[in-house]
């Protein structure tokens, strides 16, 4: 999943996009509205935190500016502004939620967590497909009961697939939720890590979930769901 | 302080003491008067009863050709003297003394008979009765003479009596002898007065008293009525509950049925709330500025904290190095509000001491030389070497310090920051002009203003917006003055101190 920081304090940035790397996300950043809006429009984020109070254009501005383009990407708004008119014009604005600093970088995780849940109408952080489960928050994937150790890459393809289940996905979505602005990707780093996958799940016995789309893309899909 | 007096009740204090020693007065007046006019009275009664005697004393005479010989009680049954009652006395004396008549209610009892002055002669009678032919007008030297006495049994009267010369035509009879005369004396008790004195009396007490209750009951009304402005206004202004709310502040007192002189005072009322909402305005927006300046860094290091929580050991040195930073930011940003808010202490404690500006100045500009080469910034001084000033040091140097980091911040690489001063014996001027800037002339009413930044970016360094703020409070403390100028985008910042504080 792939994320935007916009925020002027480069300590504060630096500090988000640490800890989101961490969790697993493919973070790109930005210091001012500019920047920041001219990422939204050209990359499908998976979500968005942005503070309110920018340099070149505010925080409400490129929101409203975001959701008059069309960009439909869940936005966090961060700010040091707590007065009940700001949360309201944030919210009014399309803000998905908001969270007032100081803050603690968990509290910020479980909210974008929530709003990336939401954003895909899940009622859990769970995905599943037949037997395999997909723990977003843990970042653990089982089938079964057998756990299935998997890199950070190939649990962001398996987690974006799973999530689009039942339809085709192709190799440059995936890439653009996959993989941040400063990633090195090879033409093949997909393939790759789809082949990867695969053998994984296959050695746990989970066979035949990823199907290949010729020309167009891969697609999981399998079994009906099990009761864990 | 004392407790509040109420308006109405003080005037209807004073209303009602006013009224009481008004109608005191007019009674005490009126209690005096009815004395005298009761006294009169008594003497027109008397003088009337005299009157009457002696016109039945002329008739009788004309009748039997005895003038000295005359039935009073004959007269009194005609009705033309009514002195016969119980409080009335007369008696009436012959030239030698001899009692002629006198009224039954004396008795065997006599009145005292009066000494007659030799002087007096003719008769008394009213203008009335001479101009009907009774008697004759009274002449120049009859009098009338009245006398205090106590009669037989012991009640105080007043005798009158007057000496009658009989007449039995319009003109004295040429026969009539010195002697020829009668002396007729009329007493009244003052007990019958006594009683009509008495109750007059009562009748004006107590109709002081209704006065004095229709007074207060008027008063009240017409008070009430007058204090009505006063009382909305009261109304008005109770209703209004501050409660250091704006919202509270921005209630104003409404116009309506109030007085010309209740109006000014809501006027003023309105104006204090007007400041009182401003002032709570500027409040809050300082608070908020505050509590933002002081929330990114406090978000920067707790952002900073968690995230080094969960990194390696290299990436935690360097998290405990910014937070190190920011804790600087916070502790500087908390060091300048407290000196904007407090300007008196510590900044400006009032020890003055000569200060060389020329060495101040370049002492400062050495903090700021590699900003200055990265810039490329070039640094023009014009400052005489004899240049001092006798201020508070510290204070001095803030504030240039501030105004030349500001410089060297805003000022566009290539550009150049001038420093002169100038004096004219009584006031240091010194004039900052760096350029070009970012700066439009909208910008110029806001600097100065706490919190105010041209780019809000704190990526730029750690610029609160609060050292133009503090520069101004320090040079105000310092009796100085600093104000603001653009052109063709060049900032000049004009400075001027006193050269002896």
């Amino acid at each position: 999943m792939r994320v935007l920081v916009i925020d002027d304090s480069e300590k504060i940035r630096h500090a988000l996009v640490m800890a989101l790397r961490q969790e697993g996300y493919a973070v790109d950043d930005a210091c001012d509205g500019h920047r920041g809006l001219i990422h939204l429009r050209t990359t499908e984020y998976d979500a968005a935190i942005l503070d309110v109070m920018l340099p070149g254009r505010d925080g409400f501005e490129v929101l409203a500016e975001a959701r008059r383009h069309g960009v439909r990407t869940p936005i966090l708004l961060l700010t040091a502004r707590d007065a009940i008119d700001d949360r309201v014009r944030g919210l009014r604005a399309g803000a998905d939620d908001y969270v007032v600093k100081p803050f603690a970088l968990d509290e910020v995780l479980a909210r974008l967590a929530a709003i990336l849940r939401r954003s895909r109408g899940l009622p859990s952080d769970r995905l599943s497909c037949g037997a395999l489960q997909i723990d977003l928050g843990s970042r653990c994937v089982t089938f079964g009961n057998t756990a299935i150790e998997l890199s950070r890459r190939e649990f962001n393809v398996l987690a974006h697939l799973a999530s689009r289940r039942g339809k085709v996905v192709s190799r440059d979505e995936l890439e653009e939720h996959i993989y941040d602005d400063r990633s090195q990707v090879m033409s093949n780093s997909i393939d790759s890590a789809v082949s990867i996958l695969r053998r994984k799940l296959s050695a746990s016995g989970c066979d035949a979930l990823i199907h290949t789309k010729r020309g167009a893309g891969y697609m999981l899909d399998g079994p009906a769901d099990v009761d864990p | 302080m004392g407790q509040p007096t109420s308006i109405r009740r003080a005037l209807l204090r004073s209303s009602k003491v006013l009224a009481a020693v008004c109608v005191l007065i007019a009674v005490a007046a009126t209690w005096l008067v009815i004395d005298r006019l009761v006294y009169l009275n008594r003497m027109i009664v008397l003088i009337a009863d005299a009157g009457r005697l002696a016109l039945m004393v002329r008739r009788a005479d004309a009748a039997s050709h005895r003038p000295f010989e005359v039935d009073v009680s004959t007269a009194r049954l005609t009705g033309q003297y009514h002195g016969t009652a119980a409080d009335s006395y007369f008696q009436v004396w012959a030239a030698d003394g001899t009692t002629l008549a006198k009224s039954p209610s004396l008795a065997d009892d006599d009145l005292t008979r009066p000494h007659l002055p030799e002087s007096v002669s003719g008769i008394w009678a009213s203008p009335t009765a001479a101009d009907r032919g009774l008697a004759e007008p009274r002449t120049e030297n009859q009098d009338l003479e009245v006398i205090e006495l106590t009669l037989a049994n012991g009640e105080a009267a007043t005798l009158c009596w007057i000496r009658y010369s009989p007449l039995l035509g319009p003109s004295p009879p040429q026969n009539a002898a010195d002697d020829d005369f009668v002396v007729i004396a009329v007493a009244r008790p003052h007990r019958s007065d006594t009683q009509l004195v008495n109750s007059m009396r009562w009748a004006i007490a107590a109709a002081g008293v209704i006065a004095l209750l229709m007074f207060r009951l008027l008063a009240g009304l017409f008070i009430a009525r007058g204090l009505r402005p006063l009382r909305t206004l009261e109304t008005r202004v109770a209703s209004i509950d501050i409660g250091g709310s704006r919202d509270g502040a921005e209630q104003r007192l409404s116009a309506d049925q109030l007085s010309t002189e209740t109006l000014p005072i809501a006027h003023a009322i309105n104006a204090l709330l007007a400041h009182t909402s401003r002032v709570l305005d500027q409040e809050r927006r300082f608070s908020q500025n505050a509590a933002h300046e002081l929330r990114t860094p406090l978000a920067e290091i707790r952002a900073t904290a968690d995230m080094a929580q969960r990194a390696d050991p290299a990436t935690q040195q360097a998290a405990l190095r910014t937070i190190s930073e920011s804790v600087a930011q916070m502790n500087g940003v908390l060091r300048t509000l407290v000196n904007l808010t407090r300007p008196h202490e510590p900044a400006v404690p009032g020890d003055r001491s000569p200060l060389a500006i020329g060495d101040a100045i370049a002492e400062l500009a050495r903090r700021h030389a590699h900003a200055l080469s990265s810039k490329r910034l070039t640094w023009r001084v014009d400052v005489p070497d004899n240049a001092m000033i006798r201020t508070d040091p510290a204070a001095f140097r803030t504030v240039v310090g501030n105004l030349i980091d500001n410089a060297v911040e805003y000022t566009a690489v290539g550009g150049s920051i001038g420093l002169a001063a100038t004096s004219d014996g009584q006031r240091w001027t010194l004039l900052f002009r760096n350029g070009p800037t970012s700066l439009d002339d909208s910008d110029i009413h806001r600097l100065g203003t706490p919190f105010w930044r041209r780019d809000l970016s704190r990526g730029r360094g750690n610029h609160s917006g609060l050292g133009l703020a503090l520069a101004r409070t320090l040079i105000e403390s310092l009796g100085g003055d600093i104000t603001f100028s653009l052109d063709a985008r060049a900032l000049t910042v004009k400075l001027t101190l006193p050269v002896h504080d």
